[in-house]
C-alpha cells in the first residue's frame, strides 16, 4: 500500500502555492506587457500619421502664404518672368511634397480617404496646369507692363495737353483780347478752348480707365472717349493754327484709344486676367484651407482614437486588475484551504483527535471510536492506537472479569450496580437484582478437591451467562460461590420467572454433588430483590436487600427468596 | 379622359400665344421717334436672299421716315467676323449695325465692341415704348444667348437651331417600314433618340444593286448625311449628340445666380461615349471631304444620296427640301433633333460701340427686326426669330410643306432651350471666340480619325481650360 507522507503532502501544497503565485506573476506580467505593447502599438501607429498631417499643416501653410504672395505679385506689383518662374517652380515642389505626403496617409489607410483623394486630385491638377498658369501670370504682367506704359504715354499727352495745348489756348486768347479780332480769329479761339477742353476730357477718360475695375464702366468709357475722339478729329477748320497741335494730340491719342493694345483693351485684359488668377490661385488657397481642415480633422481623429484606446486601456487595466486581485484572493484562498485543509484537518484536527482518543483511552474509555483517515504517518499513528485500544479493552476485560468463570468481578458488580440504581431512579424504572450462591460448596471442594470445585463453578457460571442472555442484563461472580444478576428494567417477579429457568437448567444439567445433603446434583439459593430506586438508594443498602433475600433462600436450600420493596 | 384634355389644351396654348403675339406685334409695331442725328449709317448684312429686300425696301422707308440714310454692306457669312473685328479693334467707325453671330455675342459685348440695347433703349427710346413688348416677341432663348451682364447686346434675325431633314417617302413606303419593323423590332418613324437615329442610319445604309423602296438602287444609299468635314459645323453636330447624352463641354458654376468659374468635366465617359456614337454614326453617312458641311449634306439629302439629315441647320431648309433625285416619289419633312437638345443659335445685329450714330443704328436696329422685317426675311426662306412671324406665317402655310416643317420644328427647339442656355459652358463664355476653332479642330481630328479618342478629347479640354482662362473673363477649372 502507497502511502503518501506528510512531509509530501506539505512539499505539494507548497509548490502548489508557488505555482499559483508564479501564475499571479505571470498574469500580471502578461497584462501589463500587453497594454505596454497595445501603448506601444498605438504610438508606433498614430506618431508617423500625427507628424505627417502637422508637415501637411505646415506645407499647406507655406503655400497658401506662397500663393499670397504670388497673387499680391501678379496683381499689385510689375513682375518678371524669371521671378514668377521662381515662385511656380517653388510652388510645384511644396505641392509635390503635400501630394507624397497625403498618399502616405492614405496607405495609413487612418481616415476616409475620400476627401483626400479628391484633394489630390485636386494637387494634381494643379501641378499639370503649373505651366498654364506661369503663363497666365505672365499674360497678366505683359498687359500691366503695357498698362504701365499707357500711363506713361497718357502722362506725356497731359504734358503736351498742358505744357502746348493750353500755353497755345492762352497765347492765342491774348493775341485776340489784344486787338480787334476777325470772325475767323475768334472761331479759333472757340474752337482752342473747346478742344482743349475735350482733350482733358478725354485723359480723364483715359486716366479713369486705369481706375476703373467693372468691365461694363471700362465699355462706357470706352465709347465716350471714341464719341469724343471722333467730335474732336471731326472739328476745327484746317485753317485753323491751332489745328496743327491739336491733330498732334489727336495722333498721340489714338493708338491708346484704338488698336490691339488700346488702353481699352489692355485695361479689360487685365481686368479678366486678375480675375481669372485670382480665381485660379484663390482655388489653390482654397485647396490648402481644405487640406489643413484634413489634417485637422486626421490629427483630432488621432486625438479621439489615443483617447478612446485610453479609454480602453484603462478599461482593460482596471479588468486585468480586477482579474488579478481575483486571481490573488483566489490563490489566497485555495492556499489558506490548501494549508487549512493540510494542517488544520489532516494535522491539528487529527493530532488534536488523537490525544483525545489516546486521553480518553488513557482513563479506560475503550469505547472511543479510532478511525484511519489517511495512509500517512497519523494514519500509522490511528492504526496503532486502534491496536492499543484493543489491548485496553483486553486489559480492562481481564481486570473486570472473574477469570476462572469470565464474569464480570465484584469491582464492576459494584460500579454497575451504582450506574444502574442511578440510571432507574432517574428513570424511575425497576430495577432487579439477584444473589446466587451454590449450596454445600465447601464440601463440594472438600470431597472433589479444588480443581473441580473450579469446574463446577464454571459450569454453573456457564449456566448463569446463558439466563443473561438479554440485553442490558450482566451476570457477576461476587465472591467464592456467590453470583449476582442484574436485571435493568425488571420486576423481582419477572427475574424470579427467569431465574426459575436456571433452576431447572442447572437441575438439567445434574453435576453431581454427593456431600450434598439435599440433592446428589449441585444446586442454588437464590435472593432476589427487586426495586425501583430512589434518588437516596445506594448500593450497600440494595445489596443488602437482595443479601437478605439470600439468607431466607440459604435457610431452605435450593430455593429462590424474593423480596420487593414495594411491597 | 386626360388624354382627351391634353389633345385639346395643346393647341388651345398655342393659339392663346399666337394671339397674344399678335396682338403685342401689331398694336405696338415700331414707332420710330425724331432721331436728331441724321448721320448716314452703315449696316453689315449677311449676304443672301434678304439683302434685295433691306436695299430695296427696308432702308429707304426707314430713310423716308427718319431722313437718316442707310447704307446696307453684304458681305459673305465667312468673311464677316474678320472684316468687323478690324474695323472694331482700330475704332474706325465703319459700321453703325454690325452682323455677328451668336457665338462671338459675349465676346463682343464683353470687349465692348457692342453696346448694351437696353442702354439705348433708355437713351433713345425714353418712354421705352413697345420696347418690352417687342422684347417678348422673341425667343428668350436667343436673349439668353446674345446677352452679357443682364444686358441684351443684340437682336437675333435668324435662328438656326438643328433639326432632323428627312425623306419622308422613305419613312412612310410600307416595304421599308415591314423591313425595318422585321429587323430591329420597332416601328420605321423620325428618330427621337440617338439609339433609334443608329439603328434608322444603319437600316437605310444601302450598297448599289440592292433594293430601296423595293427598286434597285444604282448607286450606293447612305443612312445620314454627316457635316463631318474640317469646318466649324462638326462640333454643332457633336455638341447636340453630346448634349443630348446628358454631358458638356465645359460647365458654367453659379453663386447666387451670377457665373462665377467654369468646370471642364472630370468625367470623360460621357465625351469619349459621343466620340464613340459620332465615329459609329459616321459608318452609315454619305462619303465626306474636308470641306464638306451643310451644304453639302443639304444637297446631298435633296439628291437622294441619304435618308436623312439629322443635325440639319434648320434655316436650310430650302435647300434640303429640293427634289432633285429624280425619284417621283421622293418628298421632305422635319422632325426634331434626335436627343432633342439640338445646337442652337442665331445671326443677330448690334448697335457697334464706334457707331456715328447710335441712336438711328438702334431704331434701324428694331426696323429691320420686327414683325414686318422678319415677316419678310422668313418670306425669302429665312428662319425668323420671333415666336409671331413663326406662329403667323406657320398658320399661312401648307401643313406638310418644308417651311411649315422648319418653322415648326425650330419653334419647338427654341422654346425647349428656355432656361437651360445657362447649363451650357458653350453658351455662357466670353472666349468662345477662341474655343469654337479649337472644338472644330478636334472634333475633325477625332472623327477623322487622325487622333485617338482619349487622347483628341483630353487634349481639347486642355485646350480649352487654357483658352478660356487666357482670354475669358472667368476661370475654368478641371482637368
Amino acid at each position: 500500500m502507497h502511502i503518501i507522507k506528510i512531509r509530501s503532502q506539505f512539499n505539494t501544497v507548497f509548490i502548489f502555492i508557488m505555482i499559483l503565485a508564479l501564475l499571479s506573476f505571470l498574469t500580471a506580467n502578461y497584462f501589463v506587457r500587453n497594454v505596454s505593447e497595445s501603448y506601444e502599438g498605438i504610438i508606433d501607429n498614430s506618431l508617423p500619421i500625427m507628424n505627417k498631417s502637422s508637415e501637411v499643416t505646415q506645407l499647406a501653410a507655406q503655400i497658401e502664404s506662397h500663393l499670397i504672395q504670388l497673387h499680391i505679385d501678379a496683381t499689385d506689383d510689375l513682375n518678371n518672368n524669371k521671378r514668377n518662374h521662381i515662385k511656380i517652380y517653388t510652388l510645384t515642389k511644396l505641392w509635390k511634397g503635400i501630394d507624397s505626403l497625403l498618399e502616405e496617409i492614405i496607405l495609413s489607410k487612418i481616415t476616409n480617404n475620400d476627401e483626400i483623394l479628391e484633394s489630390k486630385k485636386s494637387i494634381q491638377t494643379y501641378l499639370n496646369n503649373m505651366p498654364q498658369l506661369l503663363q497666365q501670370i505672365n499674360l497678366l504682367s505683359i498687359a500691366k507692363e503695357l498698362e504701365q506704359k499707357h500711363t506713361q504715354d497718357i502722362e506725356l499727352i497731359i504734358n503736351y495737353n498742358d505744357k502746348i495745348l493750353l500755353v497755345e489756348m492762352e497765347s492765342f486768347w491774348k493775341e485776340t483780347m489784344s486787338k480787334t479780332s476777325t470772325k475767323k480769329e475768334l472761331a479759333q479761339l472757340e474752337y482752342s478752348y473747346q478742344f482743349y477742353k475735350n482733350s482733358t476730357q478725354l485723359l480723364s477718360y483715359f486716366r479713369q480707365t486705369f481706375l476703373t475695375k467693372e468691365i461694363k464702366t471700362l465699355n462706357t468709357l470706352k465709347r465716350n472717349s471714341v464719341k469724343l475722339f471722333n467730335q474732336m478729329q471731326k472739328s476745327g477748320s484746317l485753317s485753323f493754327e491751332y489745328k496743327l497741335f491739336a491733330d498732334t494730340l489727336l495722333s498721340k491719342a489714338k493708338p491708346l484709344y484704338s488698336g490691339e493694345h488700346s488702353l481699352f483693351k489692355i485695361r479689360y485684359d487685365v481686368l479678366r486676367l486678375t480675375n481669372v488668377t485670382d480665381s485660379l490661385i484663390g482655388q489653390q488657397i482654397e485647396t490648402t484651407k481644405e487640406i489643413e481642415k484634413i489634417a485637422d480633422s486626421i490629427l483630432t481623429l488621432i486625438h479621439n482614437f489615443l483617447e478612446e484606446k485610453k479609454i480602453k486601456i484603462s478599461n482593460d487595466v482596471y479588468k486585468a486588475n480586477q482579474y488579478l486581485i481575483f486571481m490573488i484572493v483566489g490563490s489566497f484562498i485555495i492556499s489558506f484551504f490548501s494549508i487549512w485543509f493540510l494542517v488544520n484537518k489532516n494535522l491539528i484536527k487529527r493530532i488534536t483527535e488523537l490525544r483525545s482518543k489516546i486521553l480518553e483511552l488513557s482513563r479506560g474509555n475503550t469505547d472511543v471510536g479510532i478511525k484511519m483517515f489517511n495512509k500517512d504517518e497519523l494514519g500509522d499513528m490511528e492504526k496503532a492506537l486502534t491496536e492499543l485500544k484493543g489491548y485496553v479493552i483486553k486489559a480492562k476485560l481481564l481486570s473486570n472479569t472473574d477469570s476462572l468463570t469470565g464474569l464480570l468481578n465484584n469491582s464492576q458488580f459494584k460500579d454497575n450496580l451504582n450506574n444502574e440504581i442511578r440510571r432507574h431512579a432517574r428513570q424511575n424504572q425497576p430495577l432487579s437484582l439477584a444473589i446466587i450462591d451454590i449450596d454445600y460448596f465447601k464440601d463440594y471442594n472438600d470431597y472433589y478437591g479444588h480443581p473441580m470445585g473450579d469446574k463446577c463453578l464454571k459450569e454453573v457460571s456457564d449456566l448463569i451467562a446463558q439466563t443473561c442472555k438479554r440485553a442490558g442484563d450482566y451476570a457477576y461472580r461476587i465472591g467464592g460461590e456467590e453470583f449476582a444478576v442484574l436485571m435493568p428494567y425488571t420486576t423481582a417477579e419477572q427475574q424470579h420467572l427467569k431465574l426459575e429457568e436456571l433452576q431447572r437448567a442447572l437441575q438439567n444439567s445434574n453435576i453431581k454433588h454427593e456431600p450434598s445433603t439435599i440433592s446428589n446434583a449441585v444446586t442454588i439459593s437464590i435472593g432476589i430483590y427487586g426495586c425501583t430506586p430512589q434518588k437516596d438508594t445506594t448500593v450497600d443498602n440494595y445489596y443488602k436487600q437482595a443479601d437478605i433475600a439470600l439468607y431466607q433462600a440459604k435457610v431452605k436450600r435450593n430455593s429462590i427468596v424474593v423480596v420487593e420493596c414495594n411491597k | 379622359m386626360n388624354y382627351i384634355k391634353l389633345i385639346y389644351l395643346k393647341p388651345l396654348f398655342f393659339i392663346v400665344i399666337f394671339l397674344t403675339n399678335i396682338t403685342a406685334s401689331f398694336g405696338l409695331e415700331v414707332v420710330i421717334p425724331k432721331i436728331k442725328n441724321k448721320q448716314a449709317i452703315t449696316v453689315v448684312v449677311e449676304k443672301g436672299h434678304w439683302t434685295k429686300y433691306l436695299k430695296e425696301k427696308l432702308a429707304p422707308h426707314f430713310t423716308k421716315l427718319t431722313h437718316v440714310p442707310v447704307n446696307i454692306i453684304e458681305i459673305p457669312l465667312g468673311n464677316m467676323h474678320q472684316l468687323q473685328d478690324k474695323s472694331l479693334i482700330d475704332a474706325k467707325g465703319d459700321y453703325d449695325v454690325l452682323t455677328l453671330e451668336a457665338g462671338w455675342a459675349k465676346e463682343w459685348a464683353a470687349k465692348g465692341y457692342t453696346v448694351s440695347l437696353n442702354e439705348l433703349a433708355k437713351q433713345f427710346d425714353p418712354k421705352q415704348s413697345g420696347w418690352d413688348n417687342y422684347l417678348i416677341s422673341f425667343y428668350p432663348s436667343l436673349f439668353e444667348i446674345l446677352s452679357y451682364q443682364n444686358q441684351l447686346h443684340s437682336i437675333p434675325y435668324n435662328t438656326y437651331v438643328m433639326a432632323n431633314h428627312y425623306r419622308a417617302d422613305l419613312f412612310n413606303n410600307k416595304i421599308e417600314r415591314k423591313a425595318f419593323q422585321l429587323r430591329y423590332g420597332y416601328k420605321l418613324s423620325p428618330p427621337k433618340t440617338l439609339s433609334q437615329l443608329k439603328d434608322i442610319a444603319q437600316f437605310f445604309t444601302r450598297k448599289k444593286g440592292e433594293l430601296l423602296k423595293g427598286k434597285e438602287l444604282s448607286q450606293n444609299f447612305y443612312g445620314v448625311a454627316l457635316m463631318s468635314g474640317n469646318k466649324p459645323h462638326i462640333n454643332d453636330e457633336w455638341s447636340a449628340i453630346l448634349w443630348a447624352m446628358g454631358g458638356v463641354w465645359f460647365k458654367p458654376n453659379y453663386k447666387d445666380g451670377v457665373l462665377v468659374n467654369f468646370s471642364i468635366p472630370q468625367d470623360l465617359k460621357i465625351l469619349e461615349k459621343t466620340a464613340n456614337y459620332y465615329l459609329n454614326l459616321k459608318q452609315f453617312a454619305y462619303p465626306a471631304n474636308k470641306d464638306f458641311a451643310y451644304l453639302e449634306s443639304a444637297q446631298a439629302l435633296a439628291s437622294g444620296h441619304v435618308a436623312m439629315w439629322p443635325f440639319a441647320y434648320n434655316n436650310l431648309w430650302s435647300v434640303s427640301s429640293k427634289l432633285n433625285s429624280g425619284d417621283k416619289e421622293q418628298s421632305f419633312a422635319i422632325s426634331a433633333t434626335p436627343g432633342g437638345r439640338p445646337y442652337h443659335g442665331a445671326y443677330a445685329f448690334a448697335v457697334a460701340y464706334d457707331s456715328n450714330n447710335p441712336e438711328a443704328a438702334f431704331w434701324f436696329l428694331r426696323f429691320m427686326t420686327s414683325q414686318k422685317g422678319q415677316a419678310e426675311y422668313a418670306k425669302g426662306g429665312g428662319n425668323p426669330t420671333r415666336k409671331d412671324v413663326n406662329l403667323l406665317l406657320s398658320s399661312k402655310l401648307e401643313k406638310k410643306s418644308p417651311q411649315f416643317y422648319s418653322l415648326k420644328t425650330t419653334y419647338e427647339a427654341n422654346m425647349a432651350w428656355n432656361h437651360h442656355i445657362g447649363e451650357y459652358g458653350h453658351y455662357m463664355s466670353t472666349a468662345m471666340g477662341t474655343i469654337y476653332p479649337l472644338l472644330t479642330h478636334y472634333t475633325y481630328l477625332i472623327s477623322n480619325k487622325d487622333l485617338e479618342i482619349e487622347i483628341g478629347i483630353q487634349q481639347l479640354l486642355i485646350k480649352i481650360r487654357k483658352a478660356q482662362n487666357q482670354n475669358g473673363e472667368k476661370a475654368m477649372f478641371g482637368q
